[in-house]
């Protein structure tokens, strides 16, 4: 039986969330940015968007397009509440819920939608009950895939509400054009448009062979995009993730080294915390570094324990980082530790390790009662805590939360 | 929106739809009066909920925080 999976995506999410919380927002147009010291703009109204306001845009860009823009100082935990929220919600009619990003949620009701007068009812109730609860506005997809659904509430939006049939599919195909299917950018669009490809009714009927010879192992995929076939697997959290990792976008471009090394050590601190709240141990540390350019990228070191201890991922970080010699100011910085088992709850035969266990599981229940970052360690003092901006991998619970 | 964080009287209702709603708070000496509660939000500090209210009394937007372990209130910030 084929599946049917709905996607639930918030329209221009950041900006309606204030736009609601102060009506004289409402109609105007406004970018939400991450800070007073961030200049880029993490989402825009549509009313700015019907004026060429881009997300992604610098302020000063947006201010010579559009004058009148407001530029709004964002609030990370308003939109990460209203996620889990939003979550509580689509469990009413599913299990099967994959939050996949801030603003984005996969829903498999292939086994619950009859309970509730069937798939569109749902696609309706659903906006209904997000717009009473938040006053903001949702665009529904609904298809057999995630590729399908993902395309439905795309072309819908704003405040839409999409069906895409199997039988359906290829006459809304035929002249899609290729870069409105989830995961062909505007890089690879470009790029087909070159050899004369503009629609995925064009892309899924050319030769694996050709597109295999221009783009690769992902030629095959590319022709099965334009086709409309795509995965319907909804992923729920796993019970053992893979890995426990957190960035942050910094208030401001870094290159000095010890304000990274004060980043990376809450980044260490925020990680590993999270592995002793999970009781989980990793072996393999990862920094991720994304600079002013935006040219970003990922460095590992494996270490030879396992460890959920602060000062080993911290060390190791830094380590990567002197190994790297910066190019540019850092804009974002992350730590992931990887290679994850559970602790067996061995006691150390070496008693210096069960002090430092002792000593660094008071500092967390005393973090537990009076809040993150009451206990630290000293070099983490010259950083005030700030309003980073959301990681597209922030998750409502478990391990993926990452607290901004 | 101004930074303000002071402490405030409010004029509250514990409901049983609505778990809590702010309808009146002074701050110096000027009462305001909530039309709307626009948005809310929670999150943690330490052990202690915050619940966050964006309100309006029609003209001005004020952020108000109550917090769930000391039982006090805060406004946060405003506009005006
Ligand atoms: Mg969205």
């Amino acid at each position: 039986m084929p599946k049917t999976i709905i996607l639930v995506d918030m329209d221009a999410f950041f900006a309606s969330v204030e736009q609601q919380c102060n009506p004289s927002l409402r109609g105007r147009p406004i970018g939400v940015i991450g800070s007073d010291k961030r200049t880029v703009i993490t989402a825009a109204s549509y009313e700015a968007k019907a004026l060429g306001i881009k997300t992604g845009m610098n302020k000063f860009e947006a201010k010579r397009l559009c004058p009148e823009i407001i530029l709004v100082i964002g609030n990370n935990r308003k939109y990460t509440h209203t996620c889990s929220e939003l979550a509580k919600i689509y469990a009413r009619y599913t299990p099967d819920v994959e939050v996949y990003s801030i603003d984005e949620a996969f829903l498999d009701i292939t086994d619950t939608q009859h309970l509730f007068g069937g798939a569109m009812e749902i696609g309706a109730q659903l906006k209904k009950e997000i717009k009473k609860t938040f006053g903001i506005n949702a665009s529904v997809g609904i298809s057999h895939n995630k590729l399908l659904a993902k395309l439905a509430s795309d072309i819908s939006k704003p405040d839409g509400l999409r069906y895409i049939s199997m039988e359906d599919a290829p006459s809304v195909l035929e002249d899609m054009p290729t870069d409105k299917l989830w995961g062909i950018g505007r890089g690879i669009g470009n790029r087909l448009k070159l050899m004369g490809i503009t629609t995925c009714g064009q892309l899924g009927r050319m030769s694996e062979t050709f597109l295999r010879s221009h783009f690769g192992i992902i030629g095959e995929r590319l022709k099965e995009m334009g086709q409309g076939i795509g995965s319907f697997s909804v992923l729920k959290e796993t019970a053992i993730a893979k890995s426990i990792g957190h960035s942050m976008t910094l208030p401001k471009d870094i290159i000095n080294m010890r304000d990274i090394e004060a980043h990376i050590l809450k980044l260490s601190e925020m990680v590993a915390r999270r592995g002793r709240l999970y009781n989980l141990l990793g072996e393999v540390v990862s920094v991720v570094i994304r600079y002013k350019s935006f040219k970003t990228f990922t460095r590992q070191k494996k270490i030879n324990t396992h460890t959920y201890d602060t000062h080993i991922i911290y060390d190791t970080a830094i380590g990567i980082i002197k190994v790297i010699r910066l190019a540019e100011p850092v804009r974002l910085l992350g730590v992931t530790l990887s290679g994850l088992r559970e602790d067996s709850g061995q006691m150390s035969i070496f008693n210096e390790c069960n002090k430092k266990d002792a000593l660094i599981k008071s500092m967390d229940s005393i973090n537990d009662k009076y809040g993150e970052f009451t206990v630290s360690w000293a070099s983490y003092l010259d950083i005030r805590r700030h309003l980073g901006v959301i990681s597209p991998a922030w998750r409502p619970s478990g391990l993926r939360r990452t607290d901004v | 929106m101004e930074p303000i964080n002071e402490k405030i009287s409010v004029l509250a209702l514990f409901g049983d739809k609505e778990k809590l709603r702010p309808y009146r708070f002074k701050w110096g000496n000027r009462i305001f009066n909530i039309k709307d509660v626009t948005y809310s939000w929670v999150d943690t500090l330490g052990s202690a909920k915050i619940y966050h209210f964006a309100v309006t009394d029609g003209a001005t937007v004020f952020e108000l925080g109550f917090n769930s372990l000391s039982m006090v209130w805060r406004l946060e910030r405003t506009d005006a």
